[in-house]
């Protein structure tokens, strides 16, 4: 669960290995500060999506410091990354489910982390705000909203094919 | 335009009924290895902190300084005591007592 919540925000295998295992390695350093009252699975989910969004936020950073970088003449070759296949979709929906994770990286953190903790690991709202420490509504707003935003990038994806 | 939206919905729900992903083989492994360290004694820790480069020249320049400076201590030692035989060897070559000397200034006096 906490490796599957991770490739689902990251989409890149290596990198959600590496950071599950910081989940892992939180978790067997301060075990003994949590509490009990929450599951041990939404605290385990917690600290797995906060280390993922973290993770993309830092390769984000990289990402930016590389355009600027080129911009000031010290060029460095991108790599085209390629489109993520997540190991766990069925045959058929393999191209649409590539195609909805690209989508799915130009959504705002909150709304992305909603989405993959949904969709991938099938959790219900109450147990989603747990995990993000927010009102069951406020889960389903972000619901709608990614919902909303991965159709017009859809939308705007097949409209420019 | 309706084909496109019969092929959006397709996408949003292209994930219904993932399984979940797995980790790679040697994923626990390589965790437990990133765990040991964390665990390991006191005395596993202290032979990781001499083990180290720098700790383990500043030891080895202190050993030699300590060497060193026994060496030369030494050395200080055995020229002073060369130094006291030498002088106890003249002494006992040429016995100079003190009343000889006495002698000496008397008959000097009685001289003048």
């Amino acid at each position: 669960m906490v490796y599957n919540t991770v490739l689902g925000i990251i989409q890149h295998e290596a990198d959600a290995e590496d950071v599950a295992q910081e989940v892992f390695v939180q978790v067997y350093q301060s075990i003994g500060t949590f509490r009990g009252d929450a599951k041990l699975s939404t605290w385990l989910y917690r600290i797995a999506v906060t280390k993922a969004l973290d993770h993309v936020k830092k390769k984000n950073r990289k990402k930016r410091w590389g355009l600027i970088s080129g911009i000031f003449g010290d060029r460095q070759e991108e790599l085209a990354l390629p489109d993520f296949h997540h190991p766990g979709v069925v045959l058929d929906n393999k191209e649409r489910a590539a195609i909805l994770f690209k989508a799915l990286e130009q959504l705002p953190d909150r709304q992305k982390a909603v989405f993959v903790l949904h969709k991938l690991e099938g959790l219900p709202a109450k147990e989603i705000g747990e995990v993000m420490n927010m009102s069951e509504a406020t889960i389903e707003g972000l619901m709608y909203r990614a919902r909303n935003n991965l159709r017009k990038l859809l939308e705007k994806y097949y409209s420019d094919k | 335009m309706k084909h496109n939206e019969h092929e959006i919905e397709k996408v949003l729900n292209s994930l219904d009924g993932a399984s979940r992903a797995g980790t790679g083989d040697y994923f626990f492994t390589r965790l437990q290895a990133r765990l040991q360290p964390k665990g390991s004694n006191a005395w596993e820790r202290a032979i990781g902190w001499i083990a180290r480069p720098s700790v383990a020249i500043v030891g080895l320049l202190l050993i030699l300084l300590m060497n060193g400076a026994i060496v030369l201590r030494q050395l200080k030692q055995e020229k002073s005591l060369a130094e006291q035989s030498s002088v106890q060897a003249f002494a006992e070559e040429y016995p100079v007592q003190a009343e000889s000397l006495a002698i000496y200034s008397i008959d000097d006096k009685t001289a003048l």
